[in-house]
């Protein structure tokens, strides 16, 4: 905002709504005042500022706070120490840094007895100490002070040594309206509530790699190579979580695995320090949301940690209020997560009750269950990632990731079998098919993940999809597509064999209305491409002979 | 000077020296103008370093004495 635009804005205006602001500072404030002013004005708030006179901000801190104004400190360097006032001079004699730093002590701790906000300018200084080092020290030493009181620190650039020097305005009038604004956004601003509740996904997030298909030793949280951000990750948690944060984690896994890794004996985390440990293949949004219930907290008091975008999206999209943080897929990229979260869950006052929180909500939560997903809406959501499916026939070339992806997941696999490069080959020789589907959404290419081997009797042999992309009805479209276009036997059928990890795929089958005989499972073609037609809409289908 | 900052000008003059409308301003002077104190000077010299982006020197800002002198200065160091 500009001089004149300010003067506009409180040009015949008037509100009801009015507010008691002492603008205090060792310098002259008017001009600023009237930016203020301006700034509260386009809020509909009255401001009537107070100042005080010119270099009287120490005397000033020995009177009694007014009740019902509301204080305002912007303070410079030389406010906690006079000596570096460039009004002053440089002094003839060096400073030793203790002094200065007890001095200044004394002033700040004046300061903290107001209740007041604090606004401090980085201004550069005189030097004070014999050496660079010292003035340096001296400096920082000022802007911790300041940050002690929690003041809102301001560029070097709001100083104008011109303006102090000529008429005691320690600002640059060119920076009064940036400056206004920056202080009423604060002013303003109710102070935001820390977060209490960190909801975190598992895999590649707590640890490198899949628990369901990488196992227990394949999986990696130890501070050494791939596993080390995941380390620092879950140190932060502990951290967290001993100062009062809940810690709730919900994971597309089977139950039993999701806690095997807190039961290591080198785990950073443990299960108890968690409130719930929450594995389902249900939707997070609608866990989270279930979560939130029992646990009587407000959505916008947790935070939610994914390194998958689509569920971050999914999240955002469901519960808008729940603060969403992705896991970075680069290590650089984790500096500011960590300071992202630990803003989110910043407090002063920590108390016996806030360290032993996590065991009074594990009681209240004992003996909860994941809850089914029908209370979050998927349908928009999916059609919204503008999902591209794109259907191969592999019979006759480039099946090497068909096969890997056959003999190695576990999660959404038919029957757990595992085929070698022989066997493989023999099943089409005898006039079996393969297909494979790629996928492909506006976060990105998810590549091949699905293998469908075909025998020549059309039976489904194996039918196998990456858990990256549960949830989003692919493996329906998929099958769909093949119901429709290359299966012509009056049921589908599937060689069937339940493991001790495809709890998925058991569930897809029985919600597709399978029978089960002989480790076939049996269903209806015609009827389950009918159930797949309005969920093709949800994809582009490109088909590649 | 532009027309428009000419009009600026004289806005910065009628807000900090709270003249009528129909003031003459090419007539202001510090000398006749009561309102027109220190104070008065450190926001005329804010309000056209803020408005017009410059920097007055303090002998510059000194030599503000009536809004004549201020067009002047201003076209000086506009150009």
């Amino acid at each position: 905002m500009k001089f004149l635009q300010a003067h506009n804005v409180l040009k015949d205006f008037s509100s009801d709504r009015k507010q008691r602001l002492k603008l205090v500072m060792s310098g002259q404030p008017e001009n600023l005042c009237l930016f203020i002013r301006a700034e509260y004005a386009l809020r509909n708030v009255d401001c009537q500022i107070e100042t005080i006179p010119f270099n009287t901000l120490h005397q000033y801190l020995l009177t009694p706070q007014e009740p019902e104004v509301h204080e305002c400190f912007l303070l410079f360097p030389w406010d906690f120490l006079p000596s570096l006032d460039w009004r002053s001079g440089v002094r003839e004699n060096a400073v030793v840094a203790e002094e200065a730093v007890q001095q200044a002590q004394q002033i700040q701790s004046l300061m903290h007895t107001r209740e007041a906000q604090f606004f401090y300018v980085q201004a550069p200084v005189l030097p004070l100490a014999t050496s660079t080092t010292e003035n340096q020290r001296i400096q920082q030493y000022l802007l911790g002070l300041a940050l002690q009181l929690y003041a809102e620190v301001l560029p070097e650039n709001f100083f104008s040594l011109n303006t102090y020097l000529n008429f005691g305005v320690p600002f640059a009038s060119s920076q009064c309206g940036e400056m206004a604004e920056v202080m009423c956004r604060r002013l303003l601003t109710p102070e935001p509530q820390p977060r209490k509740l960190l909801i975190t996904d598992l895999d590649n997030v707590m640890w490198q790699g899949v628990i369901g298909e990488d196992g227990i030793d394949g999986i990696k949280d130890q501070p050494e190579g791939a596993g080390y951000p995941h380390f620092i990750y879950q140190s932060l948690l502990r951290k967290l979580k001993n100062q009062g944060v809940l810690l709730a984690a919900v994971s597309k896994n089977d139950s039993d695995l999701a806690i095997a890794p807190f039961k290591r004996p080198g785990s950073i985390l443990h299960e108890e320090d968690f409130v719930i440990v929450l594995a389902s293949y249900e939707t997070k949004s609608a866990q989270i949301q279930a979560l939130v219930d029992q646990l009587n907290l407000g959505l916008d008091a947790c935070v939610f940690v994914d390194d998958n975008p689509v569920e971050i999206a999914a999240v955002v999209q469901a519960l808008p209020a729940v603060t969403c943080v992705t896991f970075p897929a680069r290590v650089d990229e984790l500096v500011q997560v960590v300071k992202e979260l630990e803003a989110l869950f910043s407090t002063t006052a920590l108390t016996d009750e806030d360290r032993q929180r996590t065991g009074l909500y594990r009681t209240r939560l004992a003996g909860m269950v994941p809850v089914a997903s029908t209370e979050v809406n998927l349908e928009s959501f999916l059609r919204d990632l503008g999902m591209v499916l794109q259907i191969t026939d592999r019979t006759l070339q480039q099946q090497e990731r068909a096969l890997q992806l056959i003999n190695k997941t576990n999660q959404f696999n038919l029957n757990g079998r595992r085929y070698t490069e022989e066997e493989f080959q023999q099943v089409l020789a005898g006039g079996g098919r393969l297909f494979t589907a790629s996928l492909k959404d506006k976060h990105g290419d998810h590549g091949e993940i699905i293998a469908c081997l075909i025998d020549g009797d059309e039976h489904i042999l194996s039918l196998v999809m990456s858990c990256r992309v549960m949830q989003r009805k692919v493996e329906q479209a998929f099958l769909g597509w093949l119901a429709t276009h290359v299966l012509q036997r009056e049921f589908l059928l599937l060689h069937h064999v339940r493991t001790e990890r495809n709890t998925p795929l058991q569930q897809f089958l029985t919600a597709e209305q399978s029978a089960f005989a002989d480790g076939v499972a049996r269903i209806s073609r015609e009827a389950f491409a009918q159930r797949q037609q309005p969920l093709m809409s949800l994809f582009t289908l490109v088909v590649q002979e | 000077m532009t027309e428009s900052m000419l009009e600026s000008l004289q806005d910065i003059f009628r807000f900090v020296l709270q003249l009528p409308d129909e003031t003459d301003l090419y007539s202001v002077r510090q000398d006749n103008t009561p309102k027109w104190d220190s104070m008065a000077q450190v926001s005329l010299v804010a309000g056209i370093e803020g408005e017009f982006d410059v920097q007055l020197e303090l002998a510059e800002a000194m030599q503000i004495t009536s809004f004549e002198s201020c067009v002047k200065l201003l076209e000086q160091k506009l150009t």
